[in-house]
């Protein structure tokens, strides 16, 4: 019984910088499922999606920042968005939001994209200040790692404490950012310097890189990730293949391994015997026999499948398009595949091939993905 | 010192010159302009500057002392006013559909109060002459001063024509009241003539707009309107007066009858009234009796006909009652025919019936029978065929595994006996070479296959060479040296094994680590064959769990 995915631990980053075709760890026997910049990053990624050597957003409360405002008024909150990744490859910000209570409000963001080691300034908005007391701010943004014309998109989150002193003066408290990581979040305290002790001037006098963390239920709502219906099809998602010959598609009963973390199907041979497939796809006769004429109807890479974003989709490679539930797809469209959806590759005779996928699920997860073969092949000996 | 205002002579004027008896004098005299004015000072005919808010003095000792010394010169002072005005022509124009318009345009101009010094150009047929200082009569040269109406006769005429005619030329007479976008189109050709027209000497044009009479097609739509509502109001009168007669006269005729009854009644003696009285009752009495007879007719009528309904109906139940029993009994007699009919029919039905089953019973029994021995053979002649296939299938296995095994069990046997025989035949060699050799020989030969057997050659040999003790010495010393020899190889050994046992374990390396142990530090996995590190738990190419 082979190990499920989980996360990637040090073993398994020890195991791929060993041997960077590996594809199970030496030590603790996980797959190692690779990014899919893994030829630029090197990284792998757990059952949700995210590389770490991609994926690192730090959120900093500047230096100097000050901020006053009087109980019952509004906080700004001014703080740099950083891409920490150890990895050249750029992170892209589609999103800001925050909250004090209820719901998110989205907030201004005028850039997009961030350098390794680049950071940018954004600011939140507290407006519910109206009581002396702990406060609140959650502050979410949208991370997105794009290759090529693929994209997978993360939530982050930081909690922000602030406690608010002092409600009698008239120039209202100064709110001063004092220390980090207390309890579960981060506080800033505010402290009323009307009183006259000196308790301090008001500005940050070091940077204070706050915690993140992931929100996968409200990548969920946002619809960042997972499909329309609420499945989750997560990168430990096992596959297996029936009426395909043997020595045609990738083992049964493993996640997606490839070095580009897709399935190429297509007509030409597999990986291991110097083609580019990794399922082959060839017409036969209802006697079994190769239909040379037909299978030429199908591209050498007629298709992807792939998961992106919690989500298993479909890209058509090929210039011979393919029909998905009786819709004709062009090259280079993609369409999100679901339970009990039909591909027939060949456009002209659909009935000749049909790959019917098929979801076996825990919950709202999908831990199997089944491809049926309609008619079954048991090889050509092509 | 006291400062004398200067001033226009009149509202109306807009610029005239200040008259120069007011300059000539001996003592200092100061003049005020006021801001709302500007001054224009020329000097022997030249204009010096433009000034608002300012003062002049003129006259005094000094003055007249330098005039008489250096000669004099001529000062004259322009005032102008900076304040808006109107100016407001006539419009006279025919519309599309000849009807004739009228109206007043009204044009807000000013002085450009930065450059005054422009209406200069406005100032054609001025006269600077002043009054004849005698007699007090005006001059008859020229006009005197500059007035809005010179204004107004200077722009009219680039108006009526090129503006009013021509945009109100384009209307009819019942769209021109009210319509903004023509009045914004002579609004602004009017500002745009005006200005280019008077722009550069020195009027500003503020504002244009215009206000048009009432034309003849405004008028008589207004006068019809105007009789229409008194149509209508006429119209009302007559409704009104109409419900007023209605009222008037069935209130009259209701007065009339009243009338009539009272004076018949007071007509009438009391004969009279008593006979109308008394037929009156009478006519009552024979009411009621007529009355009461129609009701005991109407009684009459109703009860013969409720019996003749009675007796009709009697009559027609028994008539069906009788009809009913004769069906019966004819309804019984053909069901008892029809039962006895049934009963035969399926008598004959249920004899053929059972014939038929029985013949039927015969045949379905066979053709099960035969069916079952059918399937039967088959099941068997399939399941022989698939034993056949498994057990060929099964024998060619094991014949291929047992020749494999035979195969590799030969090569094996066929090895260990060539390795017997070289041996054996090496063997053989040596001791055929041994058999014409001496013991030294033999010793020599015998001290090249061993490190140890050479050792004792030489000690043999160096034994011989020297004395008894020596000997003694020497074969002490290599016996020590055999000992200490045996004891790095048993050392050797046991690192050798405690490595192995490490790597088994899963531990690290031991902590002295020889060749010997280096040397086990790669495994190969059992199912896909990748050399791995000895101390890898899972095949990284197939995944397979390598030890517990």
């Amino acid at each position: 019984m082979k190990k499920r995915l989980r996360s990637p631990k040090p073993c398994c980053r020890e195991t791929i910088a060993a041997d960077r075709d590996a594809m199970w760890c030496g030590s603790c026997g996980q797959p190692t499922v690779r990014c899919m910049g893994f030829s630029e990053c090197g990284g792998l990624v757990g059952a949700d999606g995210q590389c770490s050597v991609c994926v690192e957003p730090h959120l900093i409360i500047v230096p100097g920042a000050t901020m006053h405002a009087p109980v019952g008024g509004s906080v700004a909150l001014p703080f740099e968005l950083m891409n920490g990744a150890s990895s050249d490859r750029p992170i892209f910000i589609t999103g800001l939001w925050s909250r004090e209570k209820g719901d998110w409000r989205e907030e201004r963001l005028s850039w997009e994209e961030l350098g390794q080691g680049e950071r940018s300034p954004a600011s939140v908005i507290a407006r519910e200040i109206d009581k002396p007391g702990l406060h609140e701010i959650e502050i979410m943004f949208a991370v997105a790692t794009r290759y090529k014309q693929r994209e997978e998109r993360f939530a982050f989150s930081s909690r922000i404490l602030l406690t608010v002193q002092g409600e009698g003066s008239q120039a209202g408290p100064t709110i001063q950012i004092s220390s980090e990581n207390e309890m579960n979040g981060n506080v800033i305290q505010i402290h009323d310097n009307t009183s006259g002790d000196g308790s301090g001037s008001g500005k940050v006098i070091e940077a204070i890189d706050l915690n993140v963390s992931r929100l996968d239920l409200e990548e969920q709502r946002l619809g960042l990730r997972g499909m329309e219906s609420g499945l989750r099809v997560r990168r430990s998602a096992l596959f297996e293949f029936s009426g395909f010959p043997a020595e045609d598609h990738v083992p049964d009963g493993q996640p997606i391994m490839t070095p580009d973390g897709l399935l190429a199907f297509g007509r030409e041979r597999a990986r291991e015997t110097g083609g580019g497939s990794d399922v082959r796809l060839l017409a036969v006769n209802a006697d079994g026999s190769l239909d040379r004429e037909l299978s030429l109807t199908i591209s050498r890479r007629h298709f992807d499948v792939f998961i992106e974003n919690d989500c298993l989709c479909l890209r058509v490679r090929g210039r011979n398009k393919l029909l998905v539930n009786g819709e004709t797809l062009k090259m280079e469209e993609r369409i999100v595949l679901d339970d009990g959806d039909r591909i027939m590759p060949l456009i002209d005779h659909p009935s000749m091939l049909v790959i019917t996928v098929a979801f076996r699920r825990e919950h709202n997860r999908v831990s199997t993905v089944h491809f049926y073969r309609e008619p079954a092949s048991e090889g050509t000996g092509q | 010192m006291e400062s004398n205002a200067l001033v226009l002579s009149d509202p109306n004027v807009l610029a005239e010159y200040a008259r120069e008896s007011q300059f000539k004098t001996f003592f200092e005299k100061r003049f005020a302009a006021p801001p709302d004015l500007a001054a224009l000072l020329f000097r022997d005919g030249a204009l010096i500057n433009a000034y608002k808010g300012t003062q002049f003095t003129v006259g005094g000792l000094w003055e007249n002392i330098k005039g008489v010394i250096g000669g004099s010169h001529h000062y004259a002072i322009m005032l102008a006013d900076l304040k808006p005005f109107q100016v407001k022509f006539p419009i006279r124009a025919i519309s599309k559909d000849k009807v004739e318009i009228a109206g007043v345009a009204t044009l807000e101009l000013q002085l450009d109060p930065d450059n005054p010094g422009n209406i200069l150009g406005l100032m054609r047929g001025i006269s600077r002459q002043n009054p004849d200082e005698d007699s007090g009569e005006p001059s008859n040269v020229g006009r005197k001063a500059l007035s809005v109406y010179d204004v107004q006769q200077r722009l009219e005429p680039q108006f009526e024509d090129r503006i009013f005619e021509h945009v109100i030329g384009r209307h009819n007479a019942d769209e021109i009241r009210g319509n903004r976008g023509m009045q914004d189109q002579i609004q602004a050709d009017m500002m745009t003539e005006a200005e280019r027209i008077a722009g550069d000497i020195g009027l500003m044009v503020r504002n244009g707009s215009i206000t048009f009479a009432m034309n003849d097609a405004e008028r008589q739509e207004f006068e019809k309107a105007r009789i229409e509502r008194e149509q209508a109001a006429m119209d009302h009168q007559l409704e009104l007066l109409k419900r007023e007669v209605e009222r008037q006269t069935e209130s009259t005729e209701v007065k009339i009858q009243s009338n009539t009854d009272v004076a018949k009644l007071q007509r009438a003696s009391e004969d009279e009234l008593k006979h109308m009285v008394l037929e009156s009752e009478v006519s009552f009495v024979d009411a009621r009796e007529a009355a009461a007879r129609r009701q005991e007719a109407e009684a009459l009528e109703h009860q013969i006909v409720i019996l003749g309904k009675e007796r009709a109906a009697k009559f027609a139940m028994a008539l069906e009652d009788e009809d009913h029993g004769f069906d019966v009994a004819k309804a019984k007699e053909r069901t008892r025919a029809f039962t006895r009919d049934t009963e035969l029919l399926e008598t004959k039905h249920n004899i053929e019936l059972n014939k038929l089953r029985t013949a039927a019973g015969i045949e379905t029994k066979e053709a099960v029978s035969l069916s079952d021995i059918k399937i039967d053979d088959a099941q068997v002649s399939s399941k022989q065929n698939q034993t056949e296939r498994w057990n060929e299938i099964a024998n060619k296995n094991l014949e291929k595994l047992t020749d494999d095994e035979l195969r590799k069990k030969d090569a094996e046997s066929n090895r260990k006996i060539a390795e017997g025989r070289a041996e054996a035949d090496a063997r053989v060699a040596q001791m055929a070479a041994a058999a014409g050799m001496s013991a030294e020989q033999i010793g020599a030969i015998t001290s090249s296959f061993s490190p140890e057997a050479a050792q004792a050659a030489i000690a043999q040999a160096q034994a011989r060479a020297a004395s008894g003790e020596k000997m003694t010495a020497i074969i002490r010393e290599l016996t020590a040296e055999s000992r200490e020899h045996e004891h790095r190889m048993l050392e050797t050994g046991m690192k050798g094994a405690s490595g192995v046992a490490a790597g088994a374990g899963g531990k690290g390396k031991p902590a002295e680590s020889g060749d010997a142990a280096g040397s086990a530090t790669k495994v190969e996995c059992t199912q896909c064959g990748k050399v791995l590190g000895a101390k890898d738990k899972f095949c990284t190419a197939c995944g397979h769990r390598m030890r517990t």
